[in-house]
């Protein structure tokens, strides 16, 4: 059983259903027993940073998370602003900070002459493949974004798996570090590519 | 660079799709006309009139957007009565990506911060219906029915100032016409612009789409008549424009 975790904020049931169409049960909750003894996790994510954090204290998620993830070491992937919520903080209406699982800060895209949000179907640069996560994923494939904020400065080398993408400037797309995984774009969202990392995170 | 987006808008009226013409149901439609894997993205809207969404009747438009999400790995937008921010929350939970505001920004434009400090201002689509009478463009109200007294460039910049992600522009006129999108319309907002911006209505032909993407403030195009009248439409239409348009193959 794959736990997508409800924080009252995110398109849970578009998670759901990418899951469910890959043949894997997954139930949408916050219940500490099922989060528990789930197989994997997902902290899926279509929200403010500021309302994420305060969401997850709300309902008393972080420590369950913390133990799931940090000493259980147990899998878990963050899409948008669930990856963002990983990291250290964000400055998306004002300075809040995050997990703190990932040692990187998020800060908005820095577009040049581009419209914000960035928004819509965008190719991504494969630079690091270490593991399964971004297997059968290359060069041309493209993934659908949706966000004004990114994390743009990271140290290459204790990532195993790495995929970025651009927009005015490099931000990262997609991270593995041990058992933490992290996507920018929406895999459930992704098609086919999409439905492949997916896949990839629960077989990985 | 990120793609252009071609969008189809789907619009249910008591859990039934309908084709529109002048914002009012037409014809019925069908999903067969609409290939899942090639459109980029979705929009729903319900218009079915004066419906809340505490009201019981809303529950068949969830339904039918379930069904519909359930076989679409494409971003989906919806919308239609939403008033408050626990609407919001309800369509994100039943296949929404990103939702659609209206008539509520329209009452008051301060929804559209509220929403954006909660769900993200990228999650925020604000819906702009105009209508064109002697050259000059109004804010519509009411469903297209009404001449709104916002004047519609000051509309225009008061969303993007209130945080709102994108624009899906609306032309009555257009609406269900084929005869092109409001190129004049455009021109006249084009300055104003500075979030992505959906534009729909009129779409009657592939170079009508290749225009309106060649211009650098349109993000996306959505169309949803034409596909009733060609055979694998949403993909003749990619090879059609895909020379002169970066667009997901």
């Amino acid at each position: 059983m794959i736990s997508i975790i409800d924080y009252e904020l995110g398109n849970t049931l578009s998670v759901k259903n990418a899951i469910e169409k890959l043949g894997y049960k997954c139930e949408i909750t916050n219940n500490k027993i099922n989060i528990s003894n789930s197989h994997c996790i997902i902290l899926p994510g279509v929200g403010s940073f500021n309302k994420g954090i305060s969401n997850l204290k709300k309902l008393k998620l972080i420590e369950i998370l913390n133990e799931e993830v940090l000493i259980k070491k147990k899998k878990i992937l963050g899409i948008c602003l669930g990856f963002q919520l990983m990291c250290e903080n964000s400055n998306e209406f004002g300075f809040n900070e995050g997990l703190g699982w990932l040692n990187f800060e998020v800060k908005k895209i820095d577009s040049k002459n581009l419209r914000l949000p960035h928004v819509g179907w965008n190719k991504i640069n494969l630079l690091k493949n270490e593991t399964n996560f971004l297997n059968k994923i290359n060069n041309n494939n493209m993934f659908y974004f949706n966000h004004s904020y990114a994390i743009k400065n990271y140290k290459k080398n204790n990532l195993s798996d790495l995929m970025t993408c651009s927009y005015g400037e490099d931000f990262v797309a997609a991270i593995k570090l041990d058992n933490i995984f992290g996507i920018q774009p929406h895999p459930e969202k992704s098609q086919k590519q999409g439905l492949q990392i997916i896949k990839n995170f629960i077989e990985c | 660079m990120v793609a252009k987006r071609i969008i189809t808008t789907l619009m249910l009226k008591d859990g039934v799709l309908f084709r529109t013409k002048e914002f009012s149901p037409d014809y019925r439609y069908t999903l067969n006309f609409v290939d899942m894997w090639s459109v980029d993205e979705l929009i729903i809207i319900d218009i079915s009139r004066n419906l809340n969404f505490d009201d019981k009747e809303k529950e068949i438009f969830f339904e039918e957007m379930k069904k519909i999400s359930k076989n679409a790995y494409i971003p989906i937008t919806a919308g239609g009565g939403v008033r408050k921010l626990d609407d919001i929350e309800k369509l994100l939970k039943n296949g929404a990506d990103k939702i659609i505001l209206n008539t509520a920004s329209i009452i008051d434009t301060n929804i559209i911060s509220l929403a954006a400090k909660e769900f993200g201002s990228q999650c925020i689509v604000v819906c702009v219906d105009t209508m064109s009478e002697k050259d000059q463009y109004y804010l519509m109200e009411n469903y297209g029915q009404k001449k709104s007294k916002i004047n519609l460039i000051d509309y225009i910049k008061k969303i993007q100032e209130k945080n709102a992600g994108e624009i899906f522009l609306q032309s009555v006129n257009k609406d269900g016409s084929l005869t092109g999108y409001d190129f004049n319309l455009l021109e006249k907002i084009s300055s104003y612009i500075k979030i992505p911006l959906v534009i729909s209505c009129g779409a009657g032909n592939w170079d009508h789409v290749k225009k309106v993407l060649s211009y650098e403030y349109v993000s996306a195009a959505s169309l949803t008549n034409i596909f009733h009248f060609t055979e694998k439409s949403i993909n003749s239409l990619k090879n059609y424009i895909k020379d002169s348009t970066f667009i997901r193959e």
